[in-house]
């Protein structure tokens, strides 16, 4: 009877301490589930407010490769087209009506050379600020004309392939994706010291797809971040600053053979633009 | 009433069906909820393996009141859920709190209804009708701590309807080398 009195008592302990434990052990996890999720809501505000700050560099940096390109613009202008015209308009002064014939003749043609030089230069500088394959053919044309001059050079195979891109996205789209593609193959040109480069265009889900990918050194997701929050990386920072104005997403990774390195952009689809 | 005029033999099948209603049910909200295929399989692995078990367990032992041990392997499986449910959520949802999301409110309501009677349920079969009587109202309190939870987490969900899924690392689809 005692021994059954016992057993008894011992089993209404267990069961009542270990109700008491396993209630204990819901409230004990629920508290640290909040409070968990509390400091990593901290830590996300703290991570918002550095992406704030990130955001201020790239405009920075956005507005600082602005003022260089208007300064490299202005130089070109001031120390190439100047100088150009400011000969032609020495060789037509008005000291030539009183020249012989086969003088007048001389400065003229000389004087129309220079002229041609200079549309030439300033073909090249507008080109070089809008490209006219790109303004009047499209990304896939502009990104051809890229890739064979590269290609062209002989020490790096550049090839594209454009899957779908019967609708083409808006021209101001454009501009700032073969601009991303500028950046990136330049990057890729002057770090990666990759002996091919192949770029892929596909379409899905409403999202406008571009891939590269490069057999040289490149880089992954955390060092594209790492770079964006440090001083240096310009490039990279009006990347970013690119695709957010673009409100894309850029990812950089290493393709799972470990062979090559890869940048998808993935640009949100508008409705149809007909050239 | 229906269950006290069915014949002894048959209750433990109607208690056993009881069961494995109760572990699909909250499984099946949990299965709604965690995102990784991995872990989905892992459900549908355990639960095939719980219900042979429950059926081999009927088919082959008598007991005295309850399915003490299938009903200790329900409450451990669906705790291991539950925690893997919280460890998704706390991964991937950063944006808005886990008490704002109705699922957890369900999710402390099943703790607390499982771990309120879980020794009950596991040491019943041992138990006198007098320690029944008296611990048995335990297990009531934590069945309406659990319904007033599952009410309240009905109000949450109509009060934030947006946040009823995980999101998760987008996938971007494969462009390789075409």
């Amino acid at each position: 009877m005692f021994l059954l009195q016992a057993t008894n008592s011992s089993t209404t302990t267990a069961l009542f301490l270990g109700t008491i434990g396993m209630l204990v052990l819901t409230i004990g996890l629920v508290v640290f589930i909040i409070m968990h999720q509390r400091r990593v809501q901290r830590f996300q505000q703290k991570l918002q407010q550095m992406e704030i700050e990130q955001q201020k560099m790239m405009l920075n940096a956005s507005i600082k490769m602005q003022e260089e390109e208007r300064q490299r613009l202005a130089a070109d202008l001031h120390d190439d087209a100047g100088p150009l015209l400011a000969t032609a308009r020495l060789y037509l002064n008005e000291n030539l009506v009183n020249q012989d014939k086969v003088n007048q003749l001389q400065s003229i043609f000389q004087a129309r050379q220079i002229i041609d030089d200079t549309i030439q230069l300033i073909r090249n500088i507008s080109h070089d600020l809008m490209p006219p394959t790109l303004k009047n053919f499209g990304l896939e044309s502009a990104i051809n004309d890229l890739f064979q001059k590269i290609s062209g050079s002989g020490t790096v195979n550049a090839s594209q392939r454009f899957h779908d891109y019967k609708d083409r996205l808006k021209p101001e789209k454009e501009l700032l994706v073969f601009r991303i593609i500028q950046e990136l193959i330049n990057n890729i040109l002057k770090h990666s010291n990759s002996s091919f480069i192949h770029l892929t265009q596909n379409v899905h889900a409403d999202k406008f797809y571009l891939r590269i990918h490069h057999d040289g050194r490149g880089i992954v997701q955390s060092d594209f971040e790492k770079l964006n929050k440090s001083n240096i990386g310009l490039g990279l920072k009006n990347i970013g600053s690119r695709i957010r104005l673009l409100q894309g997403e850029i990812l950089f990774e290493k393709d799972i053979s470990q062979t090559y390195y890869k940048v998808t952009i993935e640009v949100p689809k508008d409705e149809p633009y007909s050239s | 009433m229906v269950y006290y005029e069915t014949p002894k033999d048959l209750r433990k099948y109607i208690q056993a069906f009881y069961t494995l209603l109760e572990y699909s049910f909250f499984t099946y909200i949990f299965w709604l909820h965690i995102q990784k295929k991995v872990f989905k399989i892992l459900i549908l692995i355990a639960s095939v393996l719980f219900i042979i078990f429950q059926i081999f367990f009927v088919t082959t032992t008598t007991f005295k009141r309850l399915d003490s041990i299938p009903i200790g392997i329900e409450t451990i499986l669906l705790f291991i859920y539950i925690f893997y449910f919280f460890y998704e959520f706390s991964k991937y949802i950063k944006d808005i709190y886990i008490y704002n999301h109705y699922t957890f409110w369900i999710a402390v309501g099943i703790m607390i209804y499982l771990g309120g009677s879980f020794f009950f349920y596991i040491l019943i079969n041992n138990l006198t009708p007098d320690e029944i009587n008296r611990f048995g109202n335990m297990t009531f309190v934590a069945e309406i701590i659990k319904n007033l939870l599952f009410a309240f987490s009905i109000y949450m969900y109509k009060k934030h309807p947006v946040n009823h899924i995980l999101n998760h690392p987008k996938n971007f689809p494969n462009l390789d080398m075409i």
